[in-house]
């Protein structure tokens, strides 16, 4: 297993350095001009050329790619135009928007699954058709009309006041980003340790009741909050972020239950399930222990895939709920989009580069932790790796 | 099925513009962007309206007339009705809407269609070279799909569209780089996996024996055995250009030509005077549904042909 591991990290950590690479090259190309031409307007050419040297923008572009590759060892993403660093800034932008992918997942995934397990075992009956349909509905719907609809209708029911005023509330200094950070690890410190008391009961045959996920996923993270004083925090901070969880949540649902119904499908195809029905035990009984168990970790395996498209959807419904500046909603979502498109318009690459970098290592955890996660539950991919 | 039908719809929508502006339509009411139908009538301005035929409130007197005082007479354009000439009715500017849905669905459908047929052919090259060759061809050409595909290619072309270069980019080459990345990226490593157990199969080696070129067993042995994936891979990545296409058009960025993201863009700016609800809703739902709808017809087909072709191992009794 470690040996697994540790060739999975590896094969991981090269993929990253190919990906800065394109990555890097295809900045050059795709943002014209620099950070010094879009805002140095009514300066001379001595101190623009001072200014270029000081940012290291007038050195060759292979020297600045070397000097990125070597700053990355260190963990320095460079400097952004404004003068703080990169990290610094991911820092402050990365948690809403990992907080508004993990909240919407966590609504999605279980609902969606749940539903697609039913339309994969009963395919070819009218509900299940209705419901393929409609998940495709959400799944290709075009996320800025999902956004103003849930604007006009929802929002005037909820008495939001937008949420831009979360980023009024960060530049008062009356919330703080570290809050959104230790929400952030509390779900995901207790979603792990849940999955590893589920898989350490999977040695004995025993599975984790969904009532002692719910009731940890849901009571766990509450009871730490309230213990540690921020629960008045997560408050605001969730109902500021509630739209923008609602709207990915919808368009996720769609892909897993779309997922979910084919992986089930193909899998109730397999002979096991024959035996199973040989054995005469009850349908319900098949699809639930057998089949959906089986489909797991296909469907887990296929999501993966879609993870960076789903940070996509993600991306463009803040950006929606951003637009139009002068207009109807306005409701800036402090969270990574903001921070790149801003970056864009300012012709700030590094910083750019440093947010397409977070997005692309965030798949690569997602990625990694899900190789893991299969290995640990089939042992034929533990045994051919090791086989290779 | 449905899907198939629905993209056909979407076809003769892209060819029946073009044929019908220069037909039967007439550009000055039908041309989505310059073409309008409005009745103009005088009516006073008033502080509180008792008869809409003859007097108009605050927010249309300002609509038409952003200097109006109360008590001037104010030209107020109405759009033209639903009815027959106009069958989607006009927007609050009297564009025709079936007009604009139909100029939308061949830059739309121009530019899916480039992305798909790009993102197989980048794909079926990068896997057949990559499993024809093996070594260290091979690795390289999968690292490099690897690391494709940790970046969103519809972020990137967002990115791109949003950017100066996205003001030179027509729909084809839109499309065109859509196809490059997703090809060379997720699609290439379905489709690779694929042409490597295709390469293991016992017919290659026939053909190999039988004195069969390169070429050959490439284009002829290979290559259609990799075709299904590869139209399944390419038809599921197209909803993702599609989807950033018309985001980029939403914000209005891009080479500003005329599309469904164009109609989203009016409709939600519109009420930004007026308060929400008074949203011109058919304009901005047809343009939604025109949108989501192109996207499902491709996902659609892709789930036929995935089916047709995976015949399950054992059939439920």
């Amino acid at each position: 297993m470690t040996r697994y591991l540790a060739g999975r990290i590896f094969a991981g950590l090269v993929t990253l350095v190919i990906f800065v690479t394109i990555l890097f090259f295809m900045a050059e190309i795709l943002i014209p001009g620099d950070y010094v031409t879009q805002f140095t307007l009514g300066m001379s050419p001595q101190d623009r050329a001072a200014l270029r040297a000081e940012l290291g923008l007038d050195q060759p572009l292979l020297t600045r790619y070397l000097d990125y590759m070597a700053g990355l060892l260190r963990g320095d993403l460079g400097e952004t135009g404004g003068g703080g660093s990169v990290i610094d800034a991911l820092i402050a932008f990365l948690p809403w928007t990992l907080l508004i992918f993990v909240f919407a997942m966590a609504i999605a995934f279980p609902i969606g699954h749940r539903l697609g397990k039913i339309a994969g075992w009963r395919d070819g009956t009218p509900g299940a058709a209705g419901l393929t349909m409609a998940s495709v509905g959400l799944y290709t719907l075009f996320p800025p009309l999902l956004v103003f609809f849930l604007v006009v209708f929802v929002s005037g029911l909820t008495d939001n006041q937008g949420i831009g005023a979360l980023r009024a509330l960060l530049k008062d200094g009356a919330l703080s980003v570290d809050v959104a950070w230790s929400m952030l690890w509390t779900v995901v410190v207790i979603a792990l340790a849940l999955g590893v008391a589920a898989l350490g009961l999977d040695r004995y045959h025993r599975t984790l009741p969904a009532w002692v996920w719910a009731l940890g996923l849901i009571a766990g993270p509450v009871l730490i909050w309230m213990a540690r004083g921020m629960w008045s925090d997560v408050i605001v901070i969730l109902r500021y972020l509630a739209l923008p969880i609602i709207a990915v949540a919808i368009l996720a649902f769609g892909e897993v239950a779309l997922v979910s119904k084919s992986t089930v499908k193909e899998a109730s195809h397999e002979e096991f399930v024959f035996a199973a029905r040989a054995k005469g035990l009850p349908d319900k009984d098949i699809r639930d222990h057998h089949v959906a168990r089986y489909a797991l970790l296909p469907t887990l395996s296929k999501l993966m895939v879609s993870v960076p498209f789903m940070l996509v959807g993600l991306m463009i419904i803040e950006i929606s709920f951003a637009w139009p500046k002068d207009g109807a909603f306005g409701m800036t979502v402090p969270g990574m989009s903001s921070a790149l498109f801003t970056s864009l318009e300012n012709r700030d690459t590094t910083m750019v580069l440093g947010g397409l970098l977070a997005v692309g290592i965030i798949v690569l955890l997602v990625r990694l932790f899900l190789d893991v996660l299969q290995a640990a539950l089939d042992p034929r991919i533990r045994i051919g790796s090791r086989a290779q | 099925m449905i899907g198939l039908v629905l993209l056909l719809i979407f076809a003769l929508m892209a060819v029946a513009y073009p044929i019908l502006i220069r037909t039967v339509w007439d550009p000055n009411i039908y041309d989505p962007e310059t073409g309008i139908d409005l009745t103009v009538v005088d009516k006073v301005y008033v502080e509180e309206v008792t008869d809409p035929a003859t007097e108009v409130g605050r927010v249309d007197a300002f609509l038409n007339d952003p200097f109006a005082q109360l008590g001037d007479v104010v030209t107020v354009r109405a759009p033209a009705p639903t009815g027959l000439a106009h069958l989607l009715g006009t927007d609050p500017w009297g564009h025709d809407v079936l007009a604009m849905l139909l100029a939308g669905a061949s830059s739309a459908f121009v530019m899916a269609t480039t992305a798909a047929l790009t993102t197989a052919i980048v794909a079926i090259t990068i896997a057949a070279i990559a499993a024809f060759y093996g070594g260290w061809i091979d690795t390289v050409l999968s690292n490099i799909s690897g690391a494709l595909l940790l970046l969103p290619v519809p972020l990137l072309m967002i990115i791109l569209g949003t950017s100066e270069i996205g003001e030179h980019i027509g729909p084809a080459q839109f499309g065109f780089i859509y196809g490059l990345l997703a090809g060379a990226g997720a699609a290439a490593i379905v489709v690779r996996s694929q042409a490597v157990t295709t390469m293991r199969r016992p017919f290659i080696d026939a053909a190999r024996s039988t004195g069969a070129s390169s070429s050959r067993i490439v284009l002829r042995h290979l290559v259609p055995h990799l075709i299904p994936l590869a139209a399944i891979a390419m038809l599921i990545g197209v909803t993702g250009a599609i989807v950033a296409d018309a985001f980029v058009s939403f914000l209005a960025y891009g080479d500003n030509r005329f599309s469904w993201g164009t109609m989203l863009n009016a409709a939600i700016r519109f009420p930004s005077l007026r308060g929400l609800f008074d949203t011109p809703w058919h304009l901005l739902i047809i343009g939604g549904i025109a949108i989501s709808l192109l996207a499902a017809s491709f996902y659609l087909v892709a789930i036929g042909i995935h089916t047709a072709f995976d015949t399950p191992k054992v059939k439920r009794s």
